[in-house]
């Protein structure tokens, strides 16, 4: 088998504050393959960008270690930190505010190759002409500024910056939650056209599970700095083990009108409990109210099979959804 | 069933370098009493300042240019300003997308929902407070007297945004317009939040204008569906029918531009191409026709406007092809 672009290793971190700690990341361990997408789903504060944060060296994790392309983040200088970033970029949630407002679209785009010391100018043009063509943008766009794009615009802008390095790696953070409907669409095929014809290796975050079945092969689900269940499209989408997966995909509110009120199965409105050895999820979830061993044994990784796994005493039968 | 709100020929205009042009153009709809429409569109295609305009929350450099707007037969465009404060938030009541900042961050929340009880009716400070707390307990909040003493910031999105609603309720309001109201909170939160929307309405007959630009929301929320496109209402009708067969183009291609939990991941989303367009004096022609696969000549020589169908209507001129593609489905 491939070694992994991706690997993160039982990562933990934890915020310290004047109102108490927060366990952000409790363990969690994913890789990724090459020309693979791994999404991390999960609700505000589950973890998902203090994951890719770690991914992208911006953060370090408390225990655990991070290996891109094979060298572990811990090992390297700064330099040699620097040389990596050449291989896996980011592209954020706000289309306006990642980029600087007062530089032109060329001057954004080479942004990466002046930094990476390509000092001449005709060969960055050239680059960024090429890149602005592939994220299907015209070349009059280079003398525009970011106040003159739309929301689309400006996300096209980023990820043709992100890629003028060639990186193998793209980090999308919540890359699409910020656009239209019919924009949105656009830049996911444009994302998934990009990675086929370059082979490039994506890291997923987002909040919304239908955009994650559309773009991912791999789902990892995450909840209170926690993967409660991991799997590949099928796996999460037909089925899922975990009953907060199954909530959240139920929670999608699908474009037909409703045949009879869905199921909120999802009973509290409580945040979760945090108790080391209980399960995090228990106080939100139907069977976890009533069992006693959701509240008092630590919940053990279950494989289903060899992609599939989760973190729960009582797993859903895979009737379906 | 009679009319709670009814909105005739509206339009609103905003500032541009060539002369004002219509952000909102000539729209007219009515929302009958206990129903729950929803207003859909992308952003800048009018919607939030319809809603807007129906508060009379816009002021300089955006204008009301016209339009009248009925409340249960009487016109409150016609109202002074003066007047039109016994309307805004007792009668018709709005809430917004982001609860952090509708409410006062260094105010405990329950002072502002008491403040804004005895601003409607004329109550002892005492009594307001067991009627907030009776609110609170209405819209779903487990611990009403800890949530009384707290903070914004010591609130969840969900709490929060519970929290306004009480507070939207403490008028008594005939009608609520939630302006996207539930698209920042997480989806299990938005669930439960539509849900509470939804059992508020039915318990007190309360009429709900939905603002979201999300397709799913207003699917599973709204009884009526209107579409708004570059400040137009392009098609509206019951839920049912705009999501099952849908007359113009643009829904149409709304609907398979989706991307929920039923995508179909093994080819790529139908996109609509191009961008929606900014708001601009309007050439004599559909607005639509340049993003639209089934546009003709006569669609770029005159601009097409809301022809009825049955009960529903759509602003196309070729809507009968559109909904035939349906019935091949």
């Amino acid at each position: 088998m491939k070694a992994p672009l991706i690997s993160a290793e039982n990562l933990t971190k934890t915020f310290h504050g004047s109102g108490g700690h927060v366990r952000a990341l409790d363990g969690i361990t994913f890789s990724v393959e090459q020309g693979s997408t791994l999404a991390l789903v999960g609700e505000s504060g589950s973890g998902k960008t203090t994951a890719a944060r770690m991914v992208l060296g911006l953060d370090t994790p408390d225990t655990g270690s991070v290996a891109i392309l094979g060298e572990k983040l811990e090992t390297l200088k700064s330099e040699e930190l620097r040389v990596l970033r050449r291989s896996i970029q980011v592209v954020q949630q706000d289309p306006y505010s990642q980029l600087n407002r007062r530089h032109t679209v060329q001057r954004i785009i080479e942004g990466p190759l002046i930094a990476f010391g390509e000092t001449n100018a005709s060969i960055r043009k050239a680059k960024a002409i090429e890149l602005l063509d592939a994220v299907g943008l015209e070349r009059s766009y280079l003398n525009r500024r970011p106040h003159e794009l739309s929301g689309g615009q400006c996300q096209r802008v980023a990820i043709a910056r992100a890629l003028i390095i060639e990186p193998k790696i793209l980090v999308l953070d919540e890359a699409v939650s910020a656009l239209d409907v019919s924009i949105r669409a656009q830049v996911l095929n444009l994302l998934r056209l990009l990675q086929r014809e370059r082979s490039l290796t994506y890291l997923f975050i987002t909040h919304d599970l239908g955009v994650a079945k559309y773009m991912a092969d791999n789902v990892a689900v995450m909840f209170r700095g926690k993967i409660m269940e991991k799997g590949n499209r099928n796996d999460i989408f037909k089925n899922s083990s975990h009953h907060y997966t199954r909530n959240l995909i139920s929670s999608v509110p699908r474009a037909e009108p409703p045949i009879q009120r869905k199921q909120i199965y999802d009973i509290h409105a409580l945040p979760g409990v945090d108790e080391k050895d209980a399960c995090s999820y228990r106080s939100r979830c139907s069977v976890g109210l009533q069992e006693v061993k959701c509240q008092t044994e630590p919940v053990p990784v279950t494989s289903g099979s060899t992609s599939h796994d989760w973190l729960c005493h009582f797993p859903l039968k895979n009737e379906g959804l | 069933m009679s009319d709670l709100l009814r909105v005739e020929n509206l339009t609103v205009t905003v500032p541009a370098i060539d002369g004002a042009v219509a952000a909102v153009d000539n729209i007219s709809f009515s929302i009958p009493i206990g129903t729950k429409t929803a207003l859909v569109g992308e952003s800048g295609s009018g919607k939030s300042l319809t809603a807007f305009s129906i508060m009379r929350l816009i002021d300089n450099p955006v204008k009301l240019e016209s339009g009248k707007i009925w409340l249960e037969n009487r016109e409150i465009s016609s109202l002074t300003d003066k007047e039109f404060r016994s309307i805004r938030g007792a009668e018709i009541a709005m809430i917004y997308q982001d609860p952090m900042s509708t409410l006062n961050p260094i105010m405990r929340v329950g002072r502002q929902i008491i403040e804004s009880i005895q601003l409607y009716s004329d109550v002892s400070k005492k009594a307001a407070k067991i009627r907030a707390l009776e609110l609170l307990n209405d819209v779903g909040i487990l611990d009403p007297e800890k949530s009384l003493n707290s903070y914004p910031f010591e609130m969840s999105g969900g709490m929060l945004q519970r929290s306004v609603i009480a507070m939207a309720l403490s008028g008594s309001p005939k009608l609520l317009i939630a302006d996207e109201a539930t698209t920042a909170l997480d989806v299990t939160t938005q669930a439960r939040v539509l849900d509470l929307i939804d059992k508020l309405a039915v318990e007190r007959n309360l009429s709900v204008l939905l603002i979201t630009h999300d397709l799913g929301v207003a699917a599973q929320f709204a009884d009526e569906v209107m579409v708004m496109y570059d400040g137009r209402i392009v098609e509206k009708g019951s839920c049912r029918q705009v999501f099952t067969r849908p007359m113009h183009p643009y829904t149409r291609a709304l609907l398979e531009s989706r991307c929920d939990d039923t995508v179909d991941y093994s080819q790529p989303i139908r996109s609509i191409p191009g961008q929606p367009p900014r708001p601009a004096l309007r050439p004599d022609k559909c607005s639509f026709a340049n993003r639209c696969s089934h546009v003709r000549e006569n669609c770029l020589s005159s601009s097409p406007t809301l022809i009825k169908y049955g009960s529903s209507s759509a602003a196309c001129f070729h809507s009968e092809e559109i909904i035939s593609m349906s019935e091949v489905i």
